[in-house]
This record gives structure tokens, C-alpha cells and sequence, in this order.
């Protein structure tokens, strides 16, 4: 069987533009020092938004909590996943943050979104 | 040049010299002997898909041969039986795997996890057989490049805002070299050195991982089989230097083969399915409830050719 050279050399051009892509970078170490004034409506949801509340993980009426844009706050504070006292300890937090046993289950977040959940939760976890 | 036509220069050269005829009586018998030369006997079926469970096997779709499979991954065991143990919440990686020709495959394939792409790409280097030819182990090599569409992955920029040299770094990079050997009918085992790369890294990870698969096939009845998969990931097991613990790979479960389908049902630890991310995103611990069923299928279609039309 005869494959027409020009496709094989299709693929290996694809292959060799892909290879040149190849890199060697390394993220910073992460400095949350400088966050504050964090928001649930513009830095928490957005998360929840983006890692959480689709189907099948934590929309409303899913597994709790629920996450989704309207009983999202309601929940988590219902659920007792958040202590304003110890915000390290906080249930939400601690999930968020178990690299073993990760949530979202596809990988934890970066810690710059990580961070933002225990600023939020140490200014008060406020529905702000 | 016809035989009797060989017969009569024989007996012409006979008269004139012993050496000729010497010279003719041995292409004669050469040429007798190339029709009764052995066969290759190729080993075929080292496996039954080109999967063994997580890595490539050594197969690869014949030529025209569409392999369409879809892969899924389910959640932890220990989630208890209101999320079914797992089951409610499935990731899957579709790919379509096609024979350029007998010995070339390539494959496109998506994946849930980091919503990562890959292209790929297995070729045949060296095929098991006996008879005229003795190669006792076949070797394929593979290679895939993916790139993770998730709008944030890591530290990035969203995708839809960053240039394209910082999307770039999205992408991870495998090759494998695939030896396996067929010892008999129900016996293969698969050795598969491996190199995965991953342009952008957290910090405290590495971008290279080397490891070492180990994987084979065992069939104890028709049609069914016990496979296994390990990967050692020799810099890569331990606690990283960003606090995560990264494990070994392992799979373990059973293909079943009916007819053009190829079912698996396994275990393992790793919840990625892209080869650089089993290689080296794997956190799941064996001995903690990190366990995920999975369940792959296959389905082989045969392209028909313009020229039968």
C-alpha cells in the first residue's frame, strides 16, 4: 500500500513545529502578602465559576456544597466551611489545598486562587 | 530465464569447461532453493489493543484502520456510596488513532483533565518473529505532543488573553520506546522506557521525568485478560519541593475483547490519562484510598479504500 508522501510529511512538519515549541521554565515562589480587600462577588465567585460549579461536580442541586452564583455564600456558611477564627483550619480551605486528594479532582487550584479563599475567609468570609 | 532454456546452456557448457558447469549447477540450485525459502513468521496479537492500560502498547492500527476509543476516569473509591463510589464523577479522553500505514499510526485525542489536547504519533521499529528471521522482541516508538486549553492553568494568563509565546507553555511532551515480547500465546510483557517534558512548571517541580514502565498481558480465558501497568519514576516519587507528594503509576484490571470492541476495567492511581501527566502528575496513594476505577473502550472501523468505489 502506497501513502502519499506529502501527508507523511504533513505530520512530521506538525511534529517538528511542536518540538520546537519546547521549553524549560519554572513558575515563581507565590507571595500572597500583598492581597487584601478580597471580594466573594468578583474574586471568590469567579473561582467557583470557573473550577467548581459546572455539572456533575458543585452546581445547584449537585453534591454539596453548592457553589453556583446564587446559594453559593448561603451554602458554605449553612455547611459550616468556614471559620473566621482559625481561617487556615477552615473546611472550604483545607479541601482546597489537599494536593493528595485534590479539589477540583483534576488538579488544586494555583495558590494565587488558593490565597484568595483564605483572605476572604480571614477578613470575615463576608458575601461581599 | 526459463529452466529448459537453463538446461540446454548446462549441457552446452558441460562440454566446454568443469568450471562453468560448477557455476551454472549453483545459480540453478539457487534459484531452487529462494522458492523453498522460509517464511517470517511474524508474532501478531503481543496485544489486543494498542493500549495496555494508562501507556501505549507496541500495536498500532493496521493501515486504513480507524480506532475510535474513549477513556474514562472516575472519582475516588472511598467517596462512599452517595457519589456511587466514585462513579458520579467521571472525566473522559476521546481520541481517534488511525494507520497511515501498516507500521505508522498517528492519533488525536482530548482529554477532560486541564482540557489538554494531544497529538501522537507510534511507529513500528522492530516486530517480533521467527522462521527466516529470529527478532525476539518487538519495539514500537511513540510520541505525543499535548497542550492544555484550560483558560487557567497554574499561574498563566487566561488563555484567550496571553500571546502565543506564553501560551506556549501549555504544552508537554512524551516519547516512549516500547519493547515488548510475546512469550506465548497468553503471556506478554511490555518494558517502556519513557521521557516526559512539560514547558511550564510549578515551582518546586521538575520539567523532565524519566521512568520506567512495566507492563503485560495475561489471558487466563478466551477473550479475557489481566492486565497490569507500573510506572517507576525514579526523580520523580517523593515530596516535591512545592509540598506535593507524587506516586508511581500503577494499573491493574482486565480486557475484554469482543469482536471489533475492545473493553478495559481497571484500577489506578492516576487520574490524568495524557502521558505527561500519568508520568508525573500522579498523587493518587494506593494505600490511602487515591484509587479510581476506569473503564476504557475501543472500537476499530475499517476505511474502505476510493479505489474499491
Amino acid at each position: 500500500m502506497k501513502v502519499k508522501p506529502i501527508r507523511i510529511l504533513t505530520i512530521c512538519a506538525l511534529f517538528l513545529f511542536a518540538f520546537a515549541s519546547c521549553t524549560w521554565e519554572e513558575g515563581e515562589p507565590f507571595d500572597g502578602s500583598d492581597v487584601s480587600d478580597v471580594s466573594y462577588e468578583f474574586d471568590i465567585l469567579p473561582i467557583w465559576n470557573e473550577s467548581c460549579n459546572m455539572s456533575g461536580c458543585h452546581p445547584s442541586g449537585g453534591i454539596p456544597p453548592d457553589l453556583s452564583i446564587e446559594n453559593g455564600f448561603e451554602s458554605i456558611i449553612a455547611l459550616d466551611m468556614v471559620d473566621t477564627l482559625a481561617p487556615e483550619e477552615s473546611i472550604l480551605y483545607k479541601r482546597m489545598i489537599d494536593a493528595q486528594k485534590p479539589m477540583p479532582t483534576t488538579g488544586i487550584l494555583p495558590p494565587s486562587q488558593t490565597n484568595l479563599v483564605l483572605v476572604w475567609i480571614t477578613e470575615g468570609a463576608k458575601n461581599n | 530465464m526459463k529452466k529448459i532454456t537453463k538446461l540446454i546452456l548446462l549441457c552446452l557448457a558441460l562440454a566446454f569447461s568443469n568450471s562453468i558447469w560448477a557455476q551454472e549447477e549453483d545459480d540453478l540450485l539457487a534459484e531452487l532453493e529462494g522458492e523453498l525459502e522460509e517464511p517470517i513468521y511474524y508474532t501478531a496479537y503481543s496485544f489486543k489493543s494498542t493500549r495496555i492500560i494508562n501507556g501505549h502498547s507496541i500495536e498500532r492500527m493496521q493501515h486504513r484502520q480507524l480506532d475510535f476509543r474513549i477513556n474514562h476516569r472516575f472519582g475516588q473509591i472511598n467517596e462512599g456510596g452517595y457519589a456511587l463510589w466514585g462513579l458520579d464523577n467521571a472525566i473522559i479522553n476521546f481520541s481517534f488513532e488511525y494507520g497511515l500505514t501498516d507500521n505508522i499510526m498517528i492519533g488525536l485525542r482530548r482529554g477532560t483533565n486541564k482540557k489538554v489536547y494531544d497529538l501522537s504519533s507510534k511507529f513500528t521499529l522492530l516486530r517480533q518473529s521467527t522462521g527466516r528471521v529470529t527478532m525476539p522482541v518487538s519495539v514500537s516508538y511513540y510520541t505525543n505532543v499535548s497542550y492544555k486549553t484550560q483558560r487557567g492553568f497554574l499561574d498563566l494568563p487566561d488563555i484567550r488573553d496571553a500571546d502565543f509565546v506564553t501560551n506556549r507553555l501549555r504544552m508537554g511532551y512524551a516519547h516512549q520506546l516500547l519493547i515488548a515480547r510475546k512469550f506465548t500465546e497468553a503471556l506478554t510483557i511490555q518494558l517502556s522506557p519513557t521521557y516526559v517534558h512539560r514547558n511550564y512548571v510549578a515551582y518546586g517541580e521538575q520539567n523532565d521525568v524519566y521512568a520506567l514502565g512495566f507492563g503485560g498481558r495475561y489471558k487466563f480465558v478466551n477473550r479475557v485478560a489481566f492486565m497490569w501497568e507500573y510506572f517507576y519514576t525514579s526523580s520523580h516519587n517523593g515530596t516535591a519541593d512545592n509540598g506535593v507528594t507524587y506516586y508511581n503509576p500503577l494499573a491493574i484490571g482486565f480486557d475484554i475483547e469482543t469482536g471489533g470492541h475492545v473493553f478495559q476495567l481497571f484500577f489506578t492511581n492516576t487520574k490524568p490519562m495524557v502521558e505527561d501527566a500519568v508520568i508525573a502528575e500522579t498523587t493518587g496513594n494506593w494505600t490511602d484510598g487515591g484509587i479510581y476505577f476506569g473503564f476504557n473502550m475501543s472500537r476499530v472501523f475499517a476505511i474502505p479504500s476510493k479505489k474499491h468505489h
